[in-house]
């Protein structure tokens, strides 16, 4: 009896503390129009500093499979800066709308819609020249 | 030919016609009378047109020096900020004036290479290792932007 007495008081602080957080999926995507997309830079910034990034992937098209490059400093930060490239050929990259990426966020329940800033820092097709992107993330709602 | 009173020509310059020449003696010689008042009247015309300055030539003449300096300078900005001397860092590969990963995609392009500009980890190789250090310098979080 004791024992169960004991057990329902310890528990209650941790299913307490597991209520306070919630993990998100942040896709990143960019929009080319119609050009090929060789490399990207783009720097994310939580709008609430509560919210931590813990995980990054790569991204749906197999030229940008691989997770991109990133301080590992922003694991359980709020910023972070992905860059990755292809040396593909023209017609092994993406073109128009694509995921390049995904972060997974941990944050409180108070932060009910993630909001982040996003700064493309650079982009490229195929030949090095610089070119301009559309970026967005999207939290990914769960099924 | 009879050429009294006329000077023959040196060798090489055309001459006058004989006939023209036969022409302008037979002319009668007369005395053609001006009156002083007509000569005068020429004279202080003749005066007075070459004494006139021109007055576009002195409004030019006046601003050419001025012009001179200001076109020179006009020059000089233009070349300042069209070709700006600019230092760039040594991983601004493709001198943007901003290391990126448009520098690291340039390297890893040019693999392989022998380029010693080109071996950022300094182990005397060119190789994928040298893309991942840039790559790392790039995405730093508090890493300033030089050029």
């Amino acid at each position: 009896m004791l024992a169960l007495l004991f057990a329902g008081i310890s528990i209650s602080p941790l299913r307490a503390a597991e209520a306070s957080v919630r993990f998100a999926t942040v896709d990143v995507f960019v929009d080319s129009t119609n050009r090929p997309l060789a490399a990207y830079q783009i720097e994310i910034k939580a709008a609430d500093p509560s919210v931590k990034i813990v995980g990054i992937e790569g991204g749906a098209h197999p030229a940008f499979s691989r997770p991109p490059f990133y301080d590992p400093r922003a694991m359980q930060a709020d910023r972070v800066i992905l860059a990755a490239f292809s040396t593909n050929s023209i017609n092994q990259l993406p073109v128009g709308r694509t995921r390049v990426a995904t972060i997974h966020v941990q944050a409180s329940q108070a932060a009910a819609d993630l909001n982040f800033e996003i700064r493309l820092r650079a982009a490229a097709g195929p030949d090095g020249k610089r070119m301009n992107l559309e970026v967005a993330v999207e939290e990914r709602k769960s099924k | 030919m009879n050429t009294a009173g006329f000077n023959p020509s040196p060798e090489g310059e055309p001459k006058v016609p004989e006939k023209l020449a036969a022409a302008f003696k037979k002319m009668p010689r007369r005395q053609v009378f001006v009156p002083p008042s007509s000569d005068e009247a020429i004279l202080r015309a003749a005066e007075k047109h070459l004494q006139r300055p021109e007055p576009k030539g002195r409004f030019w003449r006046l601003l050419r020096w001025p012009g001179m300096v200001f076109a020179a300078v006009v020059l000089l900005v233009c070349v300042i900020r069209f070709f700006p001397h600019q230092s760039f860092a040594a991983e601004d590969l493709n001198r943007d004036g901003s290391v990126d990963i448009l520098d690291v995609f340039q390297l890893a392009r040019e693999l392989p290479s022998n380029a010693e500009r080109l071996d950022l980890n300094g182990d005397g190789r060119v190789d994928d290792r040298d893309v991942d250090v840039l790559a790392r310098r790039v995405v730093q979080l508090d890493r300033e932007e030089r050029s």
